[in-house]
């Protein structure tokens, strides 16, 4: 009885002609020209939106106070608050996009180890102080998400808005099988130049069993929210932080 | 091109053809797809390079390109015409090939692409969970079961020298 690789072998079909190295090499140029616009396309949509928020900002300032809240939608197809601009680029030792203003080291809020906690703590709450005007880079909205559809291994995918309203953060892995620990999805949040992580570690992998937290944003702070996909690919997961996003239980 | 890539794209071709041939049931889409897949490999050449497993990836790169329905049905608008090519490919054993390939088009997706990378690409079944980001478990149910109709199809002339390597 044949085995069943040797019934594969027998049945394949190879071309007679060789591949075309050349027709290869012009088609990755084409990707990589493609590559490169988009990414030029979402740099200047970004900046014209700061352009005009600015713009809003300097002749009716009440008006950033009528953002409507966002509710998050886990199960709807992903897509960034319109006020926050999104970002996407590969993710490489020491580059990456970070945050824009003066920030203090990242401080990860990682557990102890051995005691895999479901949630966050809330970050201590300073003296409120005034929301503080938008900062370059961070449009201010209720809440922004980011997923990693159509990310390509490695590549990563930011949007950051000043927040509006008080919220939390959540991360969702809604398919793919295991090396979520290869992933990066994490939220920072500045407030009063001292910057704190939420999900992921000092190099952005997620860490620990944590997957959420509740009342860690203030209206005034800067908030930075990233997923990574991982270096094999293909998971799909989702975070987002905000007005609307909390821990469950 | 880097001779490097160059030596890889050629190696690799003839047998990432007959793979995505097998899970698309079609040569000139197959032979597109695997135009694109070294396409995209070689963008982004020095870092698949670093990988652990630069064949494993482009695998990977080829299967995901044939699971995409709308790229895929975009490649047969534009593969139509080569459709009448016969000559253009070697078929040692016409009708028994005729008849394995028929037989794994009646499988369900994700038995063929199991089959295809555990039996035909000689992957483990871990190698293989990590190429279809799928867990060992399904990689497992899904070769069993595709064994299984297989051998339906086949008359039960079919055996595995190790079905859970």
């Amino acid at each position: 009885m044949p085995d069943v690789a040797e019934l594969f072998a027998n049945a394949a079909r190879t071309p007679a002609d060789g591949l075309d190295l050349n027709r290869v090499q012009r088609r990755a140029v084409a990707l990589r020209r493609q590559q490169q616009a988009v990414r030029g396309t979402v740099l200047v949509a970004a900046g014209l939106v700061v352009l005009v928020v600015t713009q809003v900002g300097r002749s009716a300032p009440d008006a950033l106070e009528q953002i409507p809240a966002d509710k998050p939608t886990p199960s709807s197809s992903v897509r960034s608050e319109p006020a926050a601009p999104i970002s996407r680029g590969l993710a490489a030792p020491g580059s990456g996009i970070k945050p824009a203003g003066s920030l203090a080291p990242v401080r990860p809020n990682t557990t102890a180890a051995g005691t895999p906690a479901a949630q966050d703590k809330p970050a201590p709450a300073p003296a409120r102080s005034q929301a503080a005007a938008p900062a370059a880079g961070y449009p201010p909205a209720a809440s922004c998400k980011v997923d990693t559809m159509g990310l390509l291994p490695n590549e990563e995918r930011t949007c950051r808005f000043t927040a509006t309203r008080e919220g939390g953060w959540r991360f969702e892995q809604r398919n793919g099988a295991g090396y979520v620990n290869r992933a990066k999805a994490f939220v920072d949040v500045t407030r009063n130049g001292r910057t704190t992580r939420y999900g992921g570690d000092a190099s952005g992998r997620l860490s620990g069993n944590v997957q959420c937290g509740t009342d860690v944003v203030q209206p005034g702070d800067l908030v930075t929210v990233t997923v990574g996909q991982t270096e094999v690919g293909y998971l799909d997961l989702e975070i987002g932080a905000g007005a609307g996003y909390r821990c469950s239980s | 091109m880097d001779e490097e890539l160059a030596e890889f794209c050629r190696r690799e071709h003839p047998r990432l053809v007959a793979a995505l041939d097998f899970v698309c049931g079609s040569l000139p889409l197959a032979e597109d797809l695997a135009q694109e897949t070294f396409a995209r490999v070689c963008k982004d050449w020095q870092r698949i390079r670093a990988m652990d497993s630069p064949i494993g990836y482009t695998h990977r790169i080829g299967l995901n390109l044939a699971r995409s329905s709308f790229r895929r049905r975009a490649l047969e608008r534009r593969v139509g015409y080569r459709l009448a090519r016969e000559d253009s490919w070697h078929d040692p054993d016409a009708a028994g090939a005729v008849a394995v390939r028929a037989a794994l088009q009646g499988l369900r997706e994700q038995q063929r692409r199991v089959l295809v990378l555990r039996y035909f690409l000689g992957y483990s079944v871990m190698e293989a969970a990590e190429v279809l980001d799928m867990p060992v478990g399904s990689v497992k149910t899904h070769a069993a079961r595709g064994l299984a109709a297989l051998r339906d199809q086949l008359g039960a002339n079919v055996t595995t020298e190790d079905m859970y390597a």
